[in-house]
């Protein structure tokens, strides 16, 4: 019987490493945060697929070995070059999904004397601490200190800072842990609905957030039509329902 | 047959010198608890390593000082003092462990039965190794040690924990399996039954040259 | 149950499991190897120090670091990666089976610790008894310490398919988070969460993998009890 069970066991394994490409839908490599989207839109999809979501270094990472990834929807800019650079996408594919704004938060229902300006986050801190993510390991923070650091205001908030790992915990940090404001992206904020958006960042104040798309080389030719699907109008509505900034055609 | 023995162990303070020929049938082990009579057959047995000397059986060397037939290639079984029976095994299995792994040889008794009978050993055949009493798994010990192809036994204490009657019985037991193959016993008791008596004491095991009426030497 | 939920949990059984034989067959013969040099005559306090420090490594280091040198090895570009793919269509990464593999590495330690343990503590009077039976090597080690160390060996089969079910950066950095492929339950929690109100589903996941945990632990006890029968009165 465990002889049994043991060839059962490594049946299914090699009975999933050897399935076959043409009877399933594309794969999908997509920033966590794109996640949501690409799946809402996917029932009216020209071509089925699923949604592999990851942190676009580590998807970028195992395009480049040979992953089965029809589309790369990343979150940094950065990844995309990384993988344009050395030939693995489609390079005239490469195309704007959407953008993303930053925006202050805090914890709902407190009825804090409102921010106006970002200058003033400084001051209305005082001892408190503040959340985003950290630098090192996520644009968000990267973007977030871009934006204080032209306004001047970066060396002051340094010290006071409380860096999570990522969005979603830097929210968390907001909703539950203490830090009395956050600087996230717009669509983090609705992650929970302990905390509301106390200022919109002006997005001059930062290079643009951008969320792109591009056909992986060697992928099926459906994998085009799926891309012009994400960049229609309908596709673009969504977006923004989500909290997404509207994409630039170039 | 012929098992001569020229070797010695040395441990930090311990020390035992061997110096003895044995022949066919019953050789006693004798000499009080602690003596040297389980280094001794441990020493035949193939499972320790003498320090040095030399140790051959009709005429093949099985240990010296480049030579060392490990314990499983020298075609001798051994009987331990505290039994060692396999718990995960059935009291049968246990039984016949050693008569399996004979490599062809003629098994001392050709018929299992007996040798189950005299050991009284019928009634526990479908039982637990775990719920056994010391006696009985002393038996079961003997019984996997009799009931094998060996071209030697060695047999250490076997019939320390049972009762008199019982000890007489399996006396005449090995008596019988003497008369087929070569048997070393190592006990402190008095055997009437053996051909000769090996003495173990102050660090030295060698043949007793004794006039007692109660041993015999048949020099082979 | 959502199809995809039943996805997410058939992918971690399968997984698990195999990683769990890919434990074993990875720690136990560096644990069996451990325990012969601790169990030798004169074994100190620094014996088996190297096979120590092997067998920590993959605990030592962050689960992502594995899943990124096994990407660097079998993955499609890699040296031995397309080797394999070339001579014998065999692809390892963003597989099940890849998924269990690096799983496996991961959750090794656990098993190799079992291993030494359960072997360290086999009766060697036994194993001389076999021995002076006429039981050679391998014979003994089959029909003497192997049946004597089961117990332990299960037991550690159990730690290493736990280690296994809930291990993340290993799986999605070598094998990524296919649904339907290699999105185990973790990593199906990770997408979960990646959006808002997914915290009901991602509750919901964790539950069915903690049912699952519950289930191997009793599926181990069984194991175990069949394993010890006759050891007892």
């Amino acid at each position: 019987m465990v002889r049994a069970l043991l060839l059962g066991i490594v049946w299914a394994l090699l009975a999933g490493a050897a399935a076959s490409a043409e009877t399933q839908p594309l794969i999908v490599f997509a920033a966590a945060s794109l996640r949501q989207p690409l799946e809402q839109l996917a029932p009216d999809s020209p071509a089925p697929y699923v949604v592999s979501p990851g942190a676009s270094g580590t998807l970028a990472r195992q395009i480049e070995q040979h992953a089965p990834a029809a589309l790369f929807a990343s979150a940094d800019p950065h990844w995309m070059d990384y993988l344009s650079q050395r030939g693995l996408i489609a390079p005239t594919s490469r195309a704007e999904l959407a953008r993303n704004s930053l925006v202050v938060i805090a914890r709902a229902r407190q009825h804090l004397r409102p921010l106006v300006r970002l200058q003033d986050l400084p001051a209305r801190l005082g001892d408190a601490h503040w959340a985003t993510a950290d630098p090192a390991s996520a644009p968000l923070g990267a973007y977030a200190f871009e934006a204080l650091t032209r306004l001047g205001i970066a060396d002051a908030l340094r010290a006071s800072a409380a860096f999570a790992q990522d969005a979603g915990a830097a929210v968390e940090l907001v909703a539950h842990g203490g830090a009395r404001y956050g600087i996230v992206y717009a669509t983090d904020a609705r992650l929970s609905r302990e905390v509301g958006v106390e200022l919109e960042i002006p997005d001059d104040l930062h290079r643009p957030i951008l969320y792109e798309a591009a056909v992986v080389t060697k992928a099926p030719s459906t994998a085009a039509q799926v891309l012009a699907y994400w960049r229609s109008a309908p596709a673009r509505r969504l977006f923004m329902s989500l909290g997404f900034g509207r994409a630039v055609d170039h | 047959m012929s098992l001569t023995v020229h070797a010695y162990v040395l441990r930090g303070a311990y020390r035992l010198e061997a110096d003895l020929t044995v022949g066919d049938g019953l050789t006693l082990v004798s000499g009080a608890s602690g003596a040297g009579k389980t280094t001794l057959l441990r020493m035949l047995a193939g499972l320790e390593r003498p320090s040095a000397g030399e140790i051959a059986f009709d005429g093949q060397i099985l240990s010296n000082a480049q030579v060392f037939i490990p314990a499983w290639e020298r075609g001798f079984v051994t009987a331990f003092q505290d039994a060692r029976l396999l718990p995960h095994a059935s009291v049968r299995d246990n039984l016949l462990f050693a008569r399996k792994r004979g490599r062809g040889a003629a098994a001392i008794f050709e018929d299992v039965e007996p040798v189950l009978e005299a050991l009284g050993l019928v009634p526990l055949l479908s039982r637990r190794i775990g719920g056994l009493s010391g006696g009985e798994r002393q038996r079961v010990g003997l019984g996997r040690a009799l009931l094998s192809q060996a071209r030697l036994l060695l047999l250490d204490e076997p019939t320390a924990m049972l009762d008199q009657e019982r000890q007489r019985l399996v006396f005449q037991l090995i008596r019988q399996a003497a008369d087929r193959c070569p048997v070393l016993v190592a006990s402190h008791l008095e055997a009437p039954l053996a051909n000769r008596v090996i003495r173990v004491e102050n660090g030295k095991a060698a043949l007793a040259l004794s006039c007692s009426a109660q041993t015999q030497e048949t020099q082979s | 149950m959502a199809p995809e939920d039943l996805s997410a949990l058939v992918v971690s059984l399968k997984v698990a499991l195999g990683a769990s034989l890919i434990a074993m067959l990875l720690g136990a013969p560096v644990g069996y190897a451990l325990s012969q040099v601790r169990r030798r005559p004169g074994a100190g306090l620094w014996s088996g120090l190297g096979l120590e420090f092997l067998l920590h490594l993959p605990v030592i280091a962050p689960p992502v670091v594995v899943g990124l040198v096994l990407l660097s090895t079998l993955g499609g570009a890699a040296p031995l990666g397309s080797w394999l793919e070339q001579n014998f269509h065999i692809q390892l990464a963003f597989t099940t089976a890849g998924a269990a593999l690096a799983a496996g590495i991961v959750a090794a330690p656990f098993a190799a610790r079992a291993a030494s343990l359960s072997f360290e503590g086999v009766d060697s009077t036994l194993q001389e008894a076999a021995h002076a039976s006429g039981a050679g090597r391998l014979d003994t080690f089959v029909n003497v310490t192997l049946p004597l160390a089961a117990p332990g060996l299960i037991a550690g089969l159990l730690t290493a398919f736990a280690v296994a079910l809930g291990e993340f950066g290993a799986v999605i950095t070598f094998a990524a988070n296919i649904p339907g492929q290699t999105q185990t339950l973790p990593l199906a929690i990770y997408a979960a969460l990646a959006a808002p109100g997914g915290e009901e589903r991602a509750a919901h996941l964790a539950l069915m993998a903690v049912s699952m945990a519950g289930l191997a632990v009793l599926a181990a006890q069984l194991l175990r009890a069949r394993a010890q029968r006759g050891f007892g009165p």
